[in-house]
């Protein structure tokens, strides 16, 4: 059986049921905590993976056996409004989960913009494997990003990746510049949300707010 | 599975000890009765170690883990070199209360699976004696091993893939018969830096979860009152390594209550699955006990004081009708949408 049909027959029969439960079991276990937009959990698509799969690294192929080795098979996001969130999920994630890889991604260097997120590889829990259907690798990835984060990584996975080759240079710096803006919207709502969260009277708050005073209003 | 590979080490104690001692290893004939002995542990390493681990990530979040390389790289020569690696990592834990000890690393495959087994068997005192033709020599052996051939540590790794495997293990502990420890934390965490696969959070809440889902949906009230009975006492649990199996035994859950519990799950063999109790986490999925009754009233208490709060005394000795009383000052009162 060639790579496609035997990732096609375990997308179908294994990996698509079991991210529908990943996505309920993760929801679980996240309930509760605040400022969460959404869970969701996904079989990475049959394109994609064999994309990944073809990927070459110093003119050999990078995966040598890509049905075993490739991890994000099974995927899932948790989306949260805050960057002062991240923390919180974090802990969630060490309660519930063994991880064999626990990574916050920042660009290479401080004065550079793109891709920021906390990625892990964690192992599946067991209450939502099924041995009926066909096996899979036990790990998923995980990733916590920011509603800006996720915003901006999904755009720039539909622009970045695109096989027309390599963007321009005016476009990379496009890109960057989003991501500057991007960085820049989750520093200021999470600002805010702080300080709105310092008042102790609501009322105060909404007030402030209410006679324009935003540059007052986010000095304090 | 067919051994191919068996190598043995002796370990001394020698946590904290600037200087380790150098180890001897040897490669192990693959025949004879000590092979035998070893070739039958070895052909039944996953059903007698019934602890699920898992490796653990390096410290910077790495997807690393020296145990697990110096592992892989064994399984990739299989040298004594290689395998000394192993034991050096095990010698630089273990202290003087663990003791001398006689490790065997027994590699074989099946197919496309690769084993990899590691025993770990502490040094005892024996008695040898040699029966001549008027007289009797008894003496004194400080350096025997395997004279409980039941009271060893033990792991072992399954995989196909030498980069993506080999993360997930089954591991047990013989020496120790206390529930509270189960596995020394000296075996798993600091040898193998690894840890349980079902994290405590994550078992517990698997374990509340089944719980309530037999008392929502089952009729059988006996099996109600169990488990009810079960989740209050609980709490005596906390930090113990627990199945679900062994949850009932405690408890003296009936085999229909277990099975029931059993059922919730996909796998039935996550009954067995061990996992450290964490009572603060059960405790945020079972926190109130209902009883609704075929009057049409519904009583509710926390779970741990529901019997206090409600007393109830059986009006006919074969009839199933109690009377329920409870005395308390009204502090709130609620209108309810509805219930399930």
């Amino acid at each position: 059986m060639d790579i496609e049909s035997a990732y096609s027959e375990r997308y179908n029969f294994a990996l698509v049921p079991l991210a529908q439960r990943l996505e309920t079991f993760l929801t679980g276990c996240f309930s509760g905590l605040p400022h969460i937009d959404r869970i969701v959990a996904r079989a990475k698509s049959i394109d994609r993976f064999i994309e990944k799969a073809r990927k070459m690294e110093n003119e050999k192929l990078k995966y040598t056996d890509p049905l075993n080795q490739i991890q994000d098979q099974l995927g899932a996001r948790i989306i949260t409004f805050y960057s002062d969130d991240v923390p919180q999920l974090a802990e969630n994630v060490k309660r519930f989960f063994r991880a064999i890889e626990d990574r916050t991604i920042v660009p290479d260097s401080d004065s550079e913009f793109g891709y920021f997120g906390k990625h892990y590889i964690l192992l599946l829990p067991k209450e939502i494997i099924d041995p009926k259907e066909p096996t899979v690798k036990p790990f998923f990835e995980l990733q916590i990003k920011t509603l800006f984060q996720h915003a901006w990584s999904e755009a720039n996975h539909d622009l970045g990746y695109k096989p027309q080759g390599d963007l321009s240079a005016y476009f990379r710096r496009c890109i960057a510049f989003t991501a500057a803006q991007a960085w820049g919207a989750d520093q200021m709502f999470n600002e805010l949300q702080r300080k709105v969260a310092q008042q102790s009277n609501v009322k105060e708050t909404s007030e402030i707010a209410q006679n324009g005073d935003f540059e007052a209003f986010a000095e304090n | 599975m067919k051994i191919d590979t068996i190598l043995s080490y002796l370990v001394h104690p020698s946590k904290g000890d600037k200087t380790q001692p150098m180890i001897g290893g040897v490669l192990l004939p693959l025949d004879g009765v000590l092979f035998n002995m070893l070739n039958s542990v070895f052909c039944r390493a996953t059903e007698e170690c019934n602890i699920e681990i898992a490796f653990s990530s390096s410290e910077d979040g790495g997807q690393y883990n020296a145990c697990r390389s110096e592992l892989v790289d064994l399984l990739c020569h299989r040298t004594v070199e290689k395998g000394r690696v192993i034991a050096e990592r095990l010698q630089a834990v273990t202290t003087k209360r663990s003791g001398l000890s006689l490790l065997f690393i027994i590699i074989g495959n099946k197919g496309p699976i690769c084993r990899v087994y590691l025993s770990r068997f502490p040094a005892d005192f024996g008695i040898v004696v040699h029966e001549g033709s008027v007289e009797l020599r008894v003496e004194l052996l400080e350096q025997v091993f395997m004279k409980n051939a039941g009271a060893y540590k033990a792991v072992v790794f399954d995989g196909e893939n030498y980069d993506s495997d080999f993360w997930l293990g089954r591991a047990v502990d013989k020496q120790i018969n206390n529930n509270a420890v189960a596995i020394s934390s000296y075996w798993i965490r600091e040898f193998l830096m690894a840890d349980f696969r079902t994290t405590p959070a994550q078992g517990s809440r698997r374990l509340a979860m089944a719980i309530k889902q037999v008392i929502d949906q089952t009729k059988d009230t006996e099996v109600k009152e169990e488990l009810a009975a079960a989740a209050r006492l609980s709490r005596s649990l906390n930090g113990q390594l627990i199945s679900i199996s062994n949850f009932g035994e405690r408890f003296g859950l009936s085999e229909t209550t277990v099975n029931a519990l059993t059922a919730t799950f996909r796998d039935p063999s996550l009954r067995f699955d061990q996992f450290c109790f964490s009572s603060e986490e059960f405790s945020k999925h079972i926190q109130y006990r209902s009883l609704q009754i075929s009057n049409g009233a519904m009583l509710t208490a926390p779970v741990e004081q529901f019997d206090q709060c409600f007393e109830r005394a059986r009006v006919s000795e074969q009839g199933e009708e109690f009377i329920f009383t409870t005395r308390g000052a009204i502090i709130n009162q609620r209108l309810i949408k509805g219930i399930k």
